[in-house]
């Protein structure tokens, strides 16, 4: 396994809840013992609504939150307990692309240097003109003229803005790349573009992906398993390919529901009864299924137990028991 | 490998780029009111270094024929070679004022000096690392700040004599607090954007994010608030030296000058004053509308 993840929990501490007393929850739980593991070339999607934990869980990988509990076990190694050094070192072969394709990049810098950073910074010794001979590859690979190499962020646009992000994750060539949200601030017309970049990335050079994004034709189209979290739990986990088929979580089913169809007339008739309200706050302490509130087929036993992650088939993971594919999905599909 | 599977859309030409640093230079270009301060400001600084040379006088020469008679015979006139009159020891007040403007501009940049290195890297400092050395850094500007610093130097130079050492240690201890707040609060704000974010996850080292990621990101707002901190630190030390506690003969600023002169307003020697204060007055604004023209340049959404 690259990377597994075991029960990891991420707290943040809300500042300035007032008067309520120093024993009050002032603490917001984003992931509640989220595991999963992730092959070598294995894609995995992560979906859920905005809230669900995505970012942090991505954040929480790349060090860039504490977690409280569990672990984040990196090729055998456990991430809590690796020094400096070969956390730097890790940081060459596990790599991230932001949302906000433009933010990510510096601003002062020209985007030969910014491709070119993770070359030097990981490989000092490499001379000048290699560097600037990668980096003109690493552009052609991603779609951009080499020739622009000297230009600035703010001239391109945000489509552009994503293959320089792709082509900085790429040019050191590492194991894992952790796209989080990557089309979502995009035009809509340029969205595959880039989403098929980072498909043909993960089929030409063998990169490990985590692909996240609250739109699941996104993450049906590149990924190979998909997870589905809510409020930081884990709802489910299926494979890509039986998504459709054999999903029955009651809040997976919403997600398939909600994706717009392209014909109004289908899209009226359709049924969305499931949503009926917004999340409720991540900090109100809840016991048993966390979607309970919303969810269409939840009885009194929801609320009471909780509700663990089983593997119903080989591969596919539910956190609700009472879901054997209700007629009305049935009937759905 | 397989190259450019994808058209890029527009933008295809080659050539160099055009920085922010390009941008920002080319539309203060375009702000008549910033480029004519700027102009100013060179004329006034030309002025300062070669002015002296015009005149048949220097800063110490006394013309002993105007002696008890500057109302009449030391008045600004071309022929006497006193372009702007004498003060009232008969010293021709052209060369004086050059020296004075010298001095006071010398005052305000070195003021600016300290407040860019010591100012941004503190700031920088204390932003980037945060938590406990943020909060112990921080407060110790507040108590900086809250000390009564002019009331303090007053009284250290009357105790120890009046000296431009004890003069600039004032201004270094006052003129970096500002800086170092403003710097930290936009520290603060950068060090949360994605491409901080993204240059840390990529493990560029602490001190290379700083210099790489921030500090050419802070130098924008670091050269406004120099500029706008110049005419403060002239105004700093024209007070103390109105005060008669800064700058000592022979040497002399814009403030000992306007001190002298406004003595000597009421026999009838406005000159005395009012050339200095013009050219204080025109230092104030120049600087003033030249700080306020960089930053639109630099941030050009900031206001229509
Ligand atoms: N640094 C933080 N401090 C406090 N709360 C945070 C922080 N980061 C995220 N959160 C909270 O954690 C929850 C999960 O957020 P996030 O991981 O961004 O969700 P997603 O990416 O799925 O939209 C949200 O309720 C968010 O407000
Ligand atoms: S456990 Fe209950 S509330 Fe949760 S999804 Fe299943 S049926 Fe709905
Ligand atoms: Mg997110």
């Amino acid at each position: 396994m690259l990377l597994q993840i075991e029960n990891v929990t991420v707290e943040f501490s809300l500042p300035g809840s007032p008067a309520r007393g120093r024993h009050s929850k002032n603490r917001l739980t984003a992931l509640a013992g989220v595991s999963f593991a992730l092959a070598e070339r294995e894609t995995l999607g992560i979906v859920g609504e905005s809230g669900s934990g995505k970012t942090t869980l991505a954040r929480a990988i790349v060090g860039m939150v504490p977690v409280q509990e569990g672990r984040i076990v990196w090729m055998g190694s456990d991430l809590s307990s690796t020094n400096q050094d070969s956390r730097r070192r890790i940081r060459k072969d596990m790599t991230m692309i932001f949302q906000n394709p433009l933010a990510s990049l510096n601003p002062r810098m020209t985007i030969g240097q910014i491709i070119a950073e993770p070359c030097q910074i990981h490989e000092p010794g490499v001379s000048k003109t290699e560097i600037r001979r990668r980096v003109a590859e690493t552009m052609e690979w991603v779609g951009l003229a080499p020739a622009l190499a000297n230009r600035y962020p703010h001239e391109f646009s945000g489509g552009q803005c994503q293959r320089i992000g792709i082509a900085r994750a790429l040019i050191a060539r590492p194991r894992l790349i952790i796209c989080d949200e990557p089309v979502a601030a995009l035009d809509v017309s340029i969205r595959a573009q880039i989403v098929n970049l980072l498909k043909q990335l993960q089929d030409e050079f063998g990169i490990s992906m985590i692909m996240i994004s609250h739109d699941l034709s996104v993450i049906r189209h590149v990924s190979h398993r998909i997870m589905v979290m809510y409020l930081g739990h884990v709802m489910e986990v299926i494979p890509s390919r039986h998504l459709l088929q054999k999903s029955c979580h009651p809040y997976t089913r919403t997600l398939i529901e909600s994706v717009p169809v392209p014909d109004p007339k289908i899209q009226k008739t359709r049924e969305l009864p499931v949503i009926k309200s917004d999340p409720p706050l991540m900090n109100t302490p809840a016991s048993g299924c966390r979607f309970a509130t919303r969810c269409p087929i939840a009885r009194d036993s929801c609320s009471d137990s909780q509700t663990a992650l089983l593997e119903v088939e080989s591969g596919h993971w539910l956190a609700c028991p009472y879901c054997e594919l209700p007629p009305e999905f049935e009937s759905g599909n | 490998m397989i190259t450019a599977r994808l058209q890029s859309e527009s933008l295809s030409e080659p050539g160099p780029g055009r920085s922010l640093w390009q941008d920002a230079r080319r539309r203060i270009r375009q702000n008549p009111v910033a480029i004519v301060s700027f102009s100013i400001l060179v004329l006034v600084g030309v002025f300062a270094l070669f002015g002296p040379i015009f005149s048949g006088w220097s800063s110490e020469d006394i013309n002993w024929n105007v002696l008890g008679n500057v109302e009449t015979a030391g008045r600004p006139a071309l022929d006497s070679g006193h372009y702007f009159g004498t003060d009232q020891l008969g010293r021709d007040l052209f060369v004086r004022t050059a020296h004075g403007v010298r001095v006071s501009l010398m005052v305000g940049i070195i003021g600016a000096l300290i407040a860019i290195v010591v100012g941004t890297l503190y700031g920088t400092i204390a932003g980037y690392v945060g938590g406990r050395v943020d909060n112990l850094m921080m407060r110790t500007v507040d108590v900086i700040m809250s000390i009564p610093y002019m009331f303090v130097l007053i009284i250290l130079l009357v105790m120890f004599g009046q000296s431009i050492v004890l003069l600039f240690v004032g201004i270094g201890l006052v003129s970096w607090l500002d800086m170092a707040r403003i710097v930290r609060g936009q520290t603060l704000s950068i060090k949360n954007r994605e491409f901080v974010e993204s240059a840390i996850v990529i493990g560029v080292p602490p001190a290379l994010i700083i210099l790489r990621h921030i500090l050419p990101n802070l130098v924008g707002i670091v050269i406004v608030y120099a500029t706008l901190l110049i005419p403060n630190m002239i105004i700093f030390e024209s007070f103390i030296s109105f005060l008669g506690l800064g700058i000592q003969e022979p040497n002399t600023s814009l403030g000992v000058l306007i001190s002298e002169g406004a003595s000597q307003m009421q026999y009838g020697v406005l000159w005395q004053l009012g050339f200095p204060l013009f050219f204080f007055i025109v230092i104030q604004f120049g600087f003033f509308f030249l700080g306020d023209g960089i930053r639109d340049a630099l941030d050009p959404k900031d206001r229509h």
